[in-house]
């Protein structure tokens, strides 16, 4: 990785200063009640719906959590 | 399943034999909530004095706690860990930077039990303590997690 450049998953997991977090987090409640609410809601409609118990729902998370690592490891040995 | 490694079933099973007072947070309760989110471990949070039921219990399963019950009680948390990784948070009472904080027996008075497998009820904390727990880590993708668990308050599990 070059200096000062980060991996995008780096960002997405590093803390954020308290009141950076705050403001994002209003905002992030804001969306729920708009266009982007109704899309999580449809979502996880189809998720009980198309997994209907607990284990189904968490065997399909860990299958798709392995292609993502899978993908990234293909993705990262790609950029080298 | 390799050696080492256990099914969700026994996890479940172990949890709710285990006696212990142990909330499932996490992304693993979102999902078990109906939140279509990947993860790689389990997290728990147990009641302070409930440490050792839940070590004896994973023991059985080969999972090993990374720490001695004195040193988790004193750093607040551990990890039972072999093929699978459960990161267990212990304290009393945590807040996170901007300062939400939740008592562990107040998170488990409002608990909510979801049926993981026929016959065996596993405890979440609230969606509303669930959020709070949420905000400790204070990264961008809590705040996915937390529109998700927004979206879930007022549906039912089906």
């Amino acid at each position: 990785m070059r200096p000062g450049r980060r991996e995008p998953d780096a960002i997405y997991e590093l803390p954020l200063p308290a009141d950076e977090f705050e403001r994002r987090l209003r905002d992030a409640i804001d969306a729920v009640n708009g266009p982007e609410g109704v899309e999580m809601r449809e979502l996880i409609e189809w998720f009980r719906r198309r997994y209907p118990t607990p284990l189904d729902r968490l065997r399909y998370s860990r299958r798709k959590y392995q292609e993502a690592t899978r993908f990234r490891g293909v993705a990262s040995s790609a950029r080298r | 399943m390799q050696a080492g490694e256990f099914s969700d079933e026994d996890f479940f099973r172990a949890l709710a034999a285990s006696g212990a007072r142990v909330l499932l947070i996490g992304r693993r309760a979102l999902i078990l909530l109906g939140a279509p989110v990947m993860t790689a471990d389990y997290d728990v949070w147990i009641h302070f004095d409930d440490i050792e039921r839940l070590n004896a219990t994973f023991e059985k399963l080969d999972h090993m706690p990374s720490r001695s019950p004195a040193d988790a009680r004193s750093t607040g948390r551990y990890v039972l860990e072999n093929g699978e990784r459960i990161d267990v948070m212990l304290a009393r009472s945590k807040s996170g930077p901007a300062g939400r904080a939740l008592e562990f027996d107040a998170a488990w008075s409002r608990r909510q039990k979801v049926t993981a497998l026929p016959g065996v009820e596993i405890c979440l904390p609230s969606i509303d303590d669930l959020i709070t727990t949420k905000t400790w880590g204070s990264r961008p993708k809590d705040l996915i997690d937390i529109q998700f668990l927004e979206a879930l308050r007022g549906t039912r599990l089906p």
